[in-house]
C-alpha cells in the first residue's frame, strides 16, 4: 500500500464515521432496520491486511462510535467480534482459484452476489451482537431478531451502493 | 519457555481478541449503571460541538412547530400566575412578605431550561444530550420534562453539554400515579414501542379505566407531583396474580423533542441523606 492510497482510505475511513454519526445514527426504516454503514471499514479492508491490526482498528472506531452513540463498550465489543470472525470467514468464502494479491473483497473486485454471501453473516452477527447486548436486560429476542435481520439486508444494501458509487476496479479501498 | 511464546505468537489474533472483547465488556459492566464515566459519552467536547452544529441547522425545519407549542406553554404559565395573582389581592393572610417566613410555600424547585442537541427513540436505551452543562447550573439527578410530559434523568454533566437518560431506557423507573384514583404504580419503558410503556405494581383490587391519566407521584425527589407521563391505553390481568398488566400511552413525543425545562429539587440533599440514614432506596 504506498502513501497516496494510504490517504484515499484513511480519508474514506473518516467519512464513513462522519456519515454514520450525523446522518445514520438515528434513521431507523420501520422501526426495525438500522443502516450501520460504518461496518464497512472493516468488511473492506484490504485481504492481506493482518488480523492484529483489524482487530485494534475495530476497538479504536468502536470507541468513537460509542462515544457518539452513549452506548460504552457495545460498539467496540461487537465491532472486534465482527472484525475477528472476517478473517475465519474469508477463508471459508475463497472464490475457486483464490484471491488476487492485495485486493480489496469489493464488489468491483469479486462480484456482487459474492460480496453478499461474504458481507451478510458478518452483517448479521455484527447487528445480532450489538443489540443484544444493547437489550440484554431484556426478554425480547424475537424483535432483536428481527431488528438484527432487517438491518443487515439494509446494510448490505447501503454498502453494495456506496461501492458502486465510489470505489473503482482494482483499488485497495 | 520459547514453545509457549510460539504458542502465544502463533495464536495472537485469537488472544488479542479475547483481550479487547474483555476491554469492551469491562467497559459495558461498569459504566452499566446511571451514572456513566464522565469522557465516553456525548457530553464530551468534541461530540457535544458536532451534535449542537447538526442540531442548530435541523431546528430551522421545525420553527414553526416549536414557537407555537412554547406560546401554548406560555399561555398556560400566564393562566395560572392569574390565578396566583387573584390570590394575593384577595386575602390579606397570604402577603408575600408573610409567605417567605414560612417554609412551605417556599419554592421548593428550581427551573432551568436547555435545548436537546442529540436525541434517539429506536434503540434499546436511549439518551439524549442537552446544550447546557454545569456552566448553566445543571447537575446530576436533575428531572427533564417539556410541555407534553416527563423525558427523563440527568446523567452526566461536562462543562458545556449534558447527557440524560431518557423515559425510553430501561433503567428509568419512573414513581407514578393514576389521577383519577390516586393509585400508585411504577412507569416502565419495554423497550420496543417509543409511544408505550408499562405501568407496574397496580394491585388488582382497584380498579383501572382506559384513558386514565398517568402523572409523576413527587414521592421520588426528581420530579415535581403532577408531570404527565401518559394515558391508559389497555388493561389486562397479568399472569402474576397480584398486579394488572397495564399498557399507558406517552404523552411526550419523543421524536420531536427541542425544548426542555429542567427541574432540581432544592430539598433533594436533605431528602437523600435522611433515606440513606434509613435505609430506604428509592426508585426516581
Amino acid at each position: 500500500m504506498n502513501s497516496n492510497q494510504l490517504i484515499k482510505s484513511s480519508v474514506s475511513i473518516i467519512l464513513m464515521m462522519i456519515v454514520q454519526v450525523i446522518f445514520f445514527k438515528n434513521l431507523a426504516l420501520f422501526g426495525v432496520a438500522f443502516c450501520f454503514l460504518y461496518t464497512g471499514i472493516i468488511l473492506l479492508l484490504p485481504i492481506q491486511v493482518k488480523p492484529v491490526f483489524a482487530l485494534v482498528m475495530a476497538f479504536l472506531l468502536g470507541l468513537i462510535l460509542d462515544i457518539f452513540y452513549d452506548s460504552i463498550g457495545i460498539h467496540t465489543a461487537a465491532f472486534v467480534l465482527m472484525a475477528y470472525l472476517r478473517f475465519q470467514w474469508l477463508r471459508v468464502v475463497t472464490p475457486t482459484g483464490g484471491y488476487d494479491a492485495d485486493i480489496t473483497p469489493s464488489t468491483q473486485n469479486l462480484s456482487v452476489s459474492w460480496f453478499a454471501s461474504y458481507a451478510f453473516p458478518l452483517l448479521f452477527i455484527h447487528h445480532l451482537a450489538f443489540f443484544y447486548i444493547e437489550s440484554i436486560s431484556l426478554n425480547i429476542f424475537g424483535f432483536i431478531l428481527l431488528k438484527a435481520f432487517s438491518s443487515a439486508i439494509l446494510t448490505l444494501i447501503a454498502l453494495i451502493i456506496m461501492q458502486g458509487l465510489f470505489y473503482s476496479k482494482r483499488r485497495t479501498l | 519457555m520459547q514453545r509457549i511464546f510460539e504458542f502465544l505468537f502463533r495464536f495472537r489474533a485469537f488472544f488479542l481478541f479475547l483481550l479487547l472483547e474483555a476491554i469492551a465488556v469491562w467497559l459495558i459492566v461498569s459504566n452499566n449503571g446511571t451514572q456513566g464515566a464522565l469522557f465516553f459519552n456525548s457530553s464530551n467536547r468534541i461530540a457535544g460541538n458536532i451534535f449542537e452544529t447538526r442540531s442548530s441547522i435541523r431546528e430551522y425545519f421545525s420553527l414553526n412547530q416549536v414557537n407555537s407549542d412554547l406560546a401554548n406553554q406560555n399561555a398556560a404559565l400566564l393562566n395560572k400566575l392569574e390565578d396566583y395573582e387573584r390570590l394575593f389581592v384577595n386575602t390579606d393572610s397570604l402577603r408575600p412578605e408573610l409567605m417567605l417566613i414560612d417554609s412551605m410555600t417556599l419554592a421548593n424547585y428550581e427551573f432551568l431550561s436547555a435545548k436537546v442537541i442529540n436525541n434517539s427513540v429506536r434503540r434499546a436505551q436511549n439518551i439524549l444530550t442537552l446544550n447546557k452543562g454545569k456552566n448553566a447550573g445543571i447537575e446530576t439527578g436533575m428531572g427533564v420534562f417539556n410541555e407534553q410530559g416527563i423525558v427523563g434523568r440527568v446523567k452526566d454533566v461536562s462543562d458545556k453539554f449534558s447527557t440524560v437518560i431518557s423515559i425510553l431506557h430501561t433503567e428509568s423507573l419512573v414513581s407514578s400515579v393514576l389521577q383519577s384514583s390516586n393509585v400508585f404504580g411504577t412507569t416502565r419503558w419495554d423497550g420496543v414501542n417509543p409511544d408505550e410503556a408499562s405501568l407496574l405494581y397496580v394491585p388488582r383490587h382497584v380498579t383501572v379505566t382506559v384513558g386514565d391519566t398517568v402523572v409523576t407521584s413527587g414521592y421520588n425527589s426528581v420530579y415535581p407531583e403532577g408531570l404527565k407521563i401518559g394515558v391508559v391505553k389497555s388493561v389486562e390481568r397479568g399472569t402474576e396474580a397480584t398486579f394488572y398488566d397495564i399498557k399507558i400511552n406517552l404523552l411526550t413525543n419523543f421524536s420531536s423533542l427541542s425544548y426542555v425545562y429542567l427541574v432540581k429539587n432544592k430539598n433533594l440533599p436533605e431528602i437523600d441523606s435522611l433515606q440513606q440514614v434509613s435505609g430506604v432506596i428509592n426508585e426516581q
